[in-house]
C-alpha cells in the first residue's frame, strides 16, 4: 500500500496531448476515480502509472519512489484490463499464479494466496476452468483475483465493468468497493460513467481533453463544481445552464446560471429563491418522480419534480430554485463565480 | 374428423423451392468433390493393376493385386526415401516453428530501426522464383561442400518467408493486452513469448506445421538440385518416385503405389492438426 502521485505529468502522442500537466495526489488506501468523456486521457494516465506508456514529462511516484523509469513489473501495481486479458490457455488457477511464479514465490505460498483469493471472490469451484468456460461476470472476478493475489501497492482498473450487463454492473460495483475497503489498497479506477464515479469514488478526478478539471469528493463535485464542464458532467440528468438574466434574482449579465433538475421547485419564487417562467413541453413519468421538459424562449430546461405536482403540458408556469442551489459561472471563462 | 392432427400441429415444412435448391447445392458439391477425388481413385486403381492393363481406361482392375505395393516396399528403397524425407521435412518444420515464430513476433512487436525495410525484403524474396536462385544457391552450397548433404537442404529452408509472414500476421491479430498483462505479471520478453504468445498463436503454429511439412515432403525441385546427383541413400521420397520413370518406360503400378503411400503422412498430419486450426482460442480470453 502506498500513495500515488502525479507531478506535472504530460503525455504527447505525435501532436495530440493525451495528458496535459496532470498533478494529482492519491492518498494511501484511497479509491480514486478518474472520469471524463471518451478520449480525455484517462486510460493514458493510468497506463503511464502502470508503466505501459512512457511519460513525455513530469514525475510519477508510488510511495516516495519515482517510478518513471521502472519496468511495469517492478512497480508492484496490479491492473484490471477492460478486456480482462485473461490468458486463455491457462486455467483460472494458473492465471492467478502466473505473476507469483514469475517472482519465484514458494509453491505453498502461491497455493495459499490463490485459494484465499478464490474464496474471497467466491470462485473456488471455477479454479480448474479455462477462461472460455466462464461467464462474463466470472471472468471479471478472475481478473480481480489476478490483481488481488499479487498484494500490490496499488490496483489500477480501466473500465473493468464495461463488458458486463447493467444489473451485473451494479452488483460488481458494490463487490469491488467492498473488496477495496477490506484490503485497503490504493486504487485508481478509470471510467467514463459519472454514476460509477459518484457511487464508487472516495474522490473523483474529472478530466477533459487531457486536462484535470477538478478533483474532490463526490459531494464537492456535486455541490461545488469549479467550472461548467464539471457541473454538466457530474449529476444525472445534467445541470440546466442558462444565461443568468433568464433567472430572476440570479447573477448579472456575462454570467451563466446553473441549477440541477432535482432542485427545481414548482411555483414559489418568494423570499430566498430565484425563479423563472417556462412552458411544460413533455412530462416523463418515472414512478416516484417525473421528469419535466420545459421551454422558455430558446432555452430548454429540465426539472425533476415530485409526482404530486400537477404540470399539464402546454401551460406556462413559474418555477423556482432555492438560492443555495444556484450555481453561477463566468460566461467567458466558464469558471464558477460563486461557490 | 379427417383432419390429421399431427400434421397441423407439427412444425410446417420448409417450402418445396427451398428444399429443391438445397438438393441442387448438395448435388453440385458432391460432383465437385468427386471431381477432386477422381485422380486419387485413379492412382489407387492403377496401383492395383498390372502394367499392361494400365493402358486401358477401366477404373476397376480386372485382377486387383497388391504386387506393386510389395515391390515398392522391397525392391525399391522406399523406406529409406521416406525416412530421408521425414528427417528433412521434420527438421525444417521444427526450425520454422522456432525461427519463423520468433522472427514473426519480432516483426510484429519489437520496434527497431529498419524494421519495415527488412520486412519488405523478406516479402520481396517471395517474388523471386526458385529457378532464378538456382545457380547462386547451388554455387554457394558447392563452396561450402553442402551439395549432396542434408545440411545443405535444411540450411536453405531454415526460415521460409511464407511462414515468417504468416506468423507475423497472426501475432498482429493478438491484442496487446495479453503482453501488457504479462508485463505487469513480471514476465520478461522471452517468458512472455514462450508462455503467453506462443500458446495464443497455436492455430498459426498448426498452420505452419502443415504448410512446412507438406511443402518439404512434396518438394522435388531443391531435392533434385541438392540431393539428386550422387548417392541414392540421400534421395527423398519425391526423387524416389521419379525412379519409376525410365527413359522409355514408366512403371505405372509401382509409381502409383508409391505415390499413394507417399500421401499418407500428409493426410495424417491434416487429420491430427486440423482441430488446432480452430481459431477461437484467442477470442475467448478477450471480452465477455
Ligand atoms: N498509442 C497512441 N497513439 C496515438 N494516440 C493515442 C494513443 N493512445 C491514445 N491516444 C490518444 O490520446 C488521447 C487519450 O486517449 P485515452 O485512451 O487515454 O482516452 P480515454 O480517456 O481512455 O478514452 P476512452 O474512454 O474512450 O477509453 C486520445 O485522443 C487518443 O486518440
Ligand atoms: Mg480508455
Amino acid at each position: 500500500m502506498a500513495t500515488v502521485t502525479f507531478e506535472n505529468v504530460t503525455k504527447r502522442f505525435d501532436d495530440t496531448v493525451a495528458v496535459d500537466e496532470l498533478t494529482l495526489e492519491i492518498s494511501d488506501g484511497e479509491f480514486l476515480v478518474l472520469v471524463g468523456p471518451s478520449g480525455c486521457g484517462k486510460s493514458t494516465a493510468l497506463r503511464m502509472l502502470a508503466g505501459l506508456e512512457e511519460t513525455t514529462s513530469g514525475r510519477i511516484l508510488i510511495g516516495d519512489r519515482v517510478v518513471n523509469n521502472l519496468a511495469p513489473g517492478a512497480r508492484d501495481v496490479a491492473m484490471v484490463f477492460q478486456s480482462y486479458a485473461l490468458y486463455p490457455h491457462m486455467t483460472v488457477y494458473d492465471n492467478l499464479a502466473f505473476g507469483l511464479r514469475n517472482v519465484r514465490t514458494p509453491k505453498d505460498e502461491i497455493n495459499r494466496r490463490v485459494s484465499k483469493a478464490a474464496e474471497v471472490l467466491d470462485m473456488t469451484e471455477l479454479i480448474k476452468r479455462k477462461p472460455k468456460q466462464l461467464s462474463g461476470g466470472q471472468r471479471q472476478r478472475v481478473a480481480l483475483g489476478r490483481a488481488i493475489v499479487r498484494q500490490p501497492k496499488a490496483f489500477l482498473m480501466d473500465e473493468p465493468l464495461s463488458n458486463l450487463d447493467a444489473a451485473l454492473r451494479v452488483n460488481t460495483r458494490a463487490e469491488i468497493l467492498k473488496l477495496q475497503r477490506d484490503l485497503k489498497v490504493t486504487t485508481v479506477y478509470v471510467t467514463h460513467d459519472q454514476v460509477e464515479a459518484m457511487t464508487m469514488g472516495d474522490r473523483i478526478a474529472v478530466m477533459k481533453q487531457g486536462v484535470l478539471q477538478q478533483a474532490g469528493t463526490p459531494e464537492q463535485l456535486y455541490t461545488k463544481p469549479t467550472n461548467v464542464f464539471v457541473a454538466r458532467f457530474i449529476g444525472s440528468p445534467a445541470m440546466n445552464l442558462v444565461p443568468a438574466g433568464f433567472v430572476k434574482g440570479a447573477g448579472t449579465g456575462g454570467q451563466l446560471a446553473g441549477f440541477r433538475p432535482e432542485h427545481v421547485v414548482l411555483g414559489g419564487g418568494n423570499g430566498d429563491a430565484a425563479y423563472f417562467q417556462a412552458t411544460v413541453e413533455v412530462v416523463e413519468y418515472l414512478g416516484d418522480e417525473q421528469l419535466v421538459h420545459l421551454a422558455a424562449g430558446d432555452e430548454k430546461l429540465l426539472a425533476k419534480l415530485p409526482v404530486e405536482d400537477r404540470v399539464p403540458t402546454g401551460v406556462e408556469q413559474r418555477f423556482s430554485i432555492p438560492r443555495d442551489k444556484l450555481h453561477l459561472f463566468d460566461a467567458e471563462t466558464e469558471l464558477a463565480v460563486r461557490a | 374428423m379427417a383432419v390429421d392432427v399431427a400434421s397441423t400441429s407439427a412444425i410446417p415444412r420448409r417450402p418445396l423451392s427451398y428444399r429443391a435448391r438445397r438438393l441442387l447445392v448438395y448435388v453440385l458439391l458432391v460432383l465437385v468433390s468427386a471431381l477432386f477425388f477422381v485422380p486419387f481413385l485413379w492412382t489407387i486403381s492403377t496401383a492395383l493393376k498390372s502394367l499392361p492393363e494400365t493402358t486401358g481406361f477401366d477404373l476397376v482392375p480386372d485382377n486387383p493385386s497388391l504386387r506393386a505395393f510389395r515391390e515398392v516396399l522391397t525392391d525399391f528403397n522406399f523406406a529409406r526415401f521416406a525416412l530421408n524425407s521425414f528427417i528433412l521435412a521434420g527438421a525444417i518444420t521444427v526450425a520454422n516453428l522456432v525461427l519463423a515464430s520468433l522472427g514473426g513476433y519480432a516483426f510484429a512487436r519489437l520496434r527497431f530501426p529498419g524494421r519495415e525495410v527488412l520486412f519488405m525484403l523478406v516479402l520481396a524474396t517471395l517474388m523471386i522464383p526458385d529457378q532464378l536462385r538456382l545457380v547462386p544457391v547451388f554455387q554457394m552450397l558447392t563452396n561450402w561442400g553442402l551439395v549432396g548433404s542434408f545440411f545443405g537442404f535444411i540450411a536453405i529452408h531454415l526460415v521460409l518467408p511464407t511462414e515468417l509472414f504468416l506468423m507475423r500476421q497472426y501475432f498482429l491479430t493478438i491484442p496487446k493486452d495479453f503482453e501488457e498483462a504479462a508485463k505487469l505479471d513480471n514476465a520478461g520478453f522471452l517468458k512472455t513469448y514462450w508462455k503467453v504468445m506462443l500458446p495464443l498463436a497455436a492455430p498459426a503454429l498448426a498452420a505452419v506445421t502443415i504448410l512446412t511439412f507438406q511443402g518439404m515432403w512434396n518438394d522435388f525441385f531443391w531435392s533434385l538440385i541438392i540431393l539428386g546427383f550422387g548417392d541414392p541413400d540421400v534421395y527423398t521420397i519425391q526423387l524416389g518416385l521419379a525412379q519409376f520413370r525410365f527413359q522409355y518406360q514408366t512403371l505405372w503400378p509401382q509409381l502409383m503405389a508409391a505415390s499413394a503411400l507417399a500421401i499418407l503422412p500428409i493426410a495424417l498430419i491434416y487429420v491430427f492438426f486440423q482441430r488446432y486450426f480452430v481459431a477461437g482460442v484467442v477470442a475467448s480470453g478477450v471480452k465477455g
